[in-house]
């Protein structure tokens, strides 16, 4: 394949795909910490507003070194995928199978909060591994599958190719603001610790 | 002229300088012949549960036998019903509505975190350690008055202090991000990845601290936070190992976490009290009660004094193994608590709005070296007295700031059963603030006065409530007075806002 005059290198295109796929994946993050946040404030209500601050500061910390790590290990899966796929066919794999695991941990988080009681779907989800029985560890398997391989199947679909990427792009604006504030929570712990 | 040559040699010449400084240490004053002062504190202590001071369970047998050597305080109280106001009161000498650590986590005002034991005892070797991350708060306020300040961590040998450690200017908050962002409180946390990676981490590694301990703590090992985990066993060794190697003399400040919840005592004490059929009074329900099963209560009863049973054993063993070692020596030893514990009347634990006995009422016993008896001291004290007594007894003059007075028998004086003596709960208050929503207690002897006003759950009494009970006839403040005798109550009310009032007066807008 003959590489056109200004398209980026390889390296670089890589690169672009990487940084655009911790977008993505700090978008779900940032949200629910944000929005788990402050849903949460009134139980540091009667701390002073600085302290406020501070906490927020530091949960868009985490959320920070959330993002960076949970895009190195969907980074690293995705060597698992065949190498003759283009690039563009991993992206969307990659792109599909975080949003539907961000997807499942954002409903078990959402069913907790709204019966706050156990289990929820997270912990069903993962209880099987705990105790293993033959169906609900069938079950296990049939979910886990699924979530895998129907990102994966439409990854391998121009036309679904073009509705991930495109979703990502859009997300991506919210994405740069939630990374703002990421830098201005830093400023905040940093001073909080001078 | 300083040449260049010879800045070289001075400049080398620092290091040694500062290493020669660290080591000699600071020029100390005090004379030879000063007492050692040992202060071990245990949180949440009630003297209510003890059995020394007549409980109905045996809660206590090691310190009974210990106490006759020491001076037993039967009627001492703490300033405030948690740690904030409890520990801040013993070390400043001062209540609550001076010193304003009133909510949880609160510091002392700024403009008085010097006054505090360590800055009185400045010519001593001042070390302190708090295990309860609350009244840890508190000593960082006063590092620059120690001469050594241990971190809380030092006697958690499975920990998760990362934060604490990465962030130890801002650990407080830095910790609640931690609950908030990883620990799942609730099974929540605004961590959607790693939240459920971090958990089972320390599920594992409880897992193996089970393990490894056996099953010789049914309810888990003791814990501060339910992820850092100690032993009462652990703690005497801390203890032992730092008062060995003080240089003297010291003025040491010991808090220790347990007997505060979750309540997690030995098989063995655990078993010693399950099915006694012991039967704690039975108490109306308060208006201000935060748990209605009587069954759930008597439960943590039982448990809660299980513990104490256990803290009983190591701290005989404590006593034990400073005698053996010679630690004991010139060292007045004070044991005392910054706060009670309520299982009663539908009041739990501590974290409420009540001041009855089991919530301020805190055990005080004072081992001056070589006293060969015990005596009893009868009359009413508080923790504000405790400071005043220890400057007393190591030969300094009073600190002025203080709100207490010399003890008896070392005051020389006779009972002063005319003084009165304050606990405040104020914790939904702006230190800066009148307080204007408050349970505030007075206590001249023989009668106790407790005001709760402007709380919501007091809407149907008008918003306030006056419970008087006669401490020495009524320990267990079985029947309220309030109406009975109107004269005391109302004689008693008005010293009580009277002092409110003074406290308020720089706060008023």
């Amino acid at each position: 394949m003959t590489e056109s005059i200004g398209s980026p290198s390889p390296r670089r295109a890589a690169l672009q795909r990487a940084w655009a796929f911790f977008l993505w994946v700090a978008f779900p993050i940032h949200a629910w910490a944000i929005y788990f946040y402050l849903i949460n404030a009134d139980r540091y209500a009667g701390r002073s507003n600085w302290e406020a601050v501070g906490l927020g500061g530091y949960i868009l910390l985490i959320a920070l070194i959330e993002s960076l790590l949970v895009t190195g290990f969907f980074l690293l899966l995705g060597l698992l995928l065949p190498r003759r796929w283009p690039p563009k066919q991993r992206q969307a794999a990659r792109i599909g199978v975080f949003g539907v695991t961000a997807l499942w941990l954002v409903l078990g988080q959402v069913t907790l909060l709204r019966f706050r009681q156990r289990p929820g779907v997270t912990a069903a989800f993962f209880a099987p591994i705990n105790q293993p029985s033959v169906l609900p560890l069938l079950l296990f398997l049939l979910v886990l599958v699924v979530s895998i391989a129907l990102p994966i199947w439409a990854a391998g679909k121009p036309g679904l190719q073009r509705v991930l990427n495109g979703l990502v792009e859009r997300v991506s604006l919210l994405s740069w603001l939630y990374l703002a504030l990421d830098v201005a929570g830093l400023v905040v712990v940093i001073i909080r610790n001078l | 002229m300083l040449k260049r040559r010879d800045f070289l040699k001075l400049a080398a010449l620092a290091p040694l300088a500062y290493a020669g400084a660290h080591w000699l240490g600071p020029q100390r004053q005090a004379g030879a012949g000063a007492p050692n002062i040992l202060i071990v504190l245990f949180d949440t202590w009630t003297a209510q549960n003890l059995s020394l001071y007549g409980y109905g369970r045996a809660t206590t047998p090691h310190l009974a036998r210990l106490a006759e050597r020491a001076i037993v305080y039967h009627q001492h109280y703490a300033g405030g019903n948690f740690t904030t106001p409890g520990t801040s009161t013993l070390l400043t000498g001062t209540y609550p509505w001076t010193h304003r650590a009133i909510r949880l986590f609160d510091r002392v005002l700024p403009e008085l975190a010097h006054h505090n034991v360590f800055a009185a005892f400045e010519d001593y070797y001042r070390v302190g350690y708090a295990q309860n991350p609350v009244a840890n708060t508190l000593l960082v306020q006063f590092t620059r008055d120690m001469d050594k300040y241990l971190p809380l961590y030092k006697t958690l040998p499975w920990r998760d202090m990362l934060f604490t450690r990465l962030f130890s200017r801002d650990h407080i908050i830095a910790t609640a991000a931690r609950n908030l962002g990883l620990r799942q409180d609730s099974d929540l946390s605004t961590s959607l990845f790693l939240s459920e990676a971090y958990n089972r981490t320390w599920r594992a590694k409880e897992r193996n601290l089970r393990a490894d301990v056996g099953d010789e703590f049914p309810f888990g090992l003791p814990t501060i936070d339910e992820e850092n985990h100690m032993t009462l066993e652990g703690n005497v060794d801390f203890l032992l190992d730092q008062v060995a190697d003080l240089p003297r003399p010291y003025l040491g400040y010991f808090h220790f976490f347990p007997p505060h919840g979750p309540y997690r005592p030995e098989r063995t004490f655990w078993t010693e009290f399950r099915g006694d059929g012991f039967l704690p009074p039975a108490k109306l329900l308060h208006p201000l009660r935060n748990e209605n099963n009587r069954e759930r209560l008597d439960a943590e009863r039982q448990m809660y004094d299980g513990y104490l049973a256990n803290i009983d054993a190591q701290f005989g063993r404590l006593f034990q193994e400073l005698e053996r070692r010679g630690l004991l020596q010139n060292t007045i030893l004070v044991l005392t608590s910054d706060h009670g514990e309520s299982f009663e009347r539908g009041i739990i634990k501590h974290f409420c709005k009540g001041l009855h006995q089991p919530l301020t009422h805190i055990p005080l016993l004072i081992f001056p070296p070589g006293l060969g008896q015990r005596v009893d001291i009868l009359s009413p004290t508080s923790a504000v007295d405790v400071m005043p007594t220890l400057l007393h007894l190591a030969g300094k003059p009073p600190a002025p700031w203080a709100d207490g007075q010399v003890l008896r028998p070392f005051s020389g004086a006779g009972p002063d059963l005319a003084r009165p003596l304050f606990a405040v709960e104020a914790k939904e208050i702006h230190p800066r603030r009148p307080l204007g929503m408050a349970s505030l207690m007075v206590l001249r002897w023989p009668y106790k006065l407790t005001y709760y006003y402007n709380y919501a759950e007091l809407e149907s009494l008008g918003r306030q409530l006056v419970e008087l009970y006669d401490i020495e006839r009524d320990p267990e403040e079985m029947t309220d007075l309030a109406n009975e005798l109107p004269d005391v109550r109302d004689e008693l009310l008005t010293l009580l806002k009277q002092q409110r009032a003074a406290a308020d007066q720089p706060y008023l807008q």
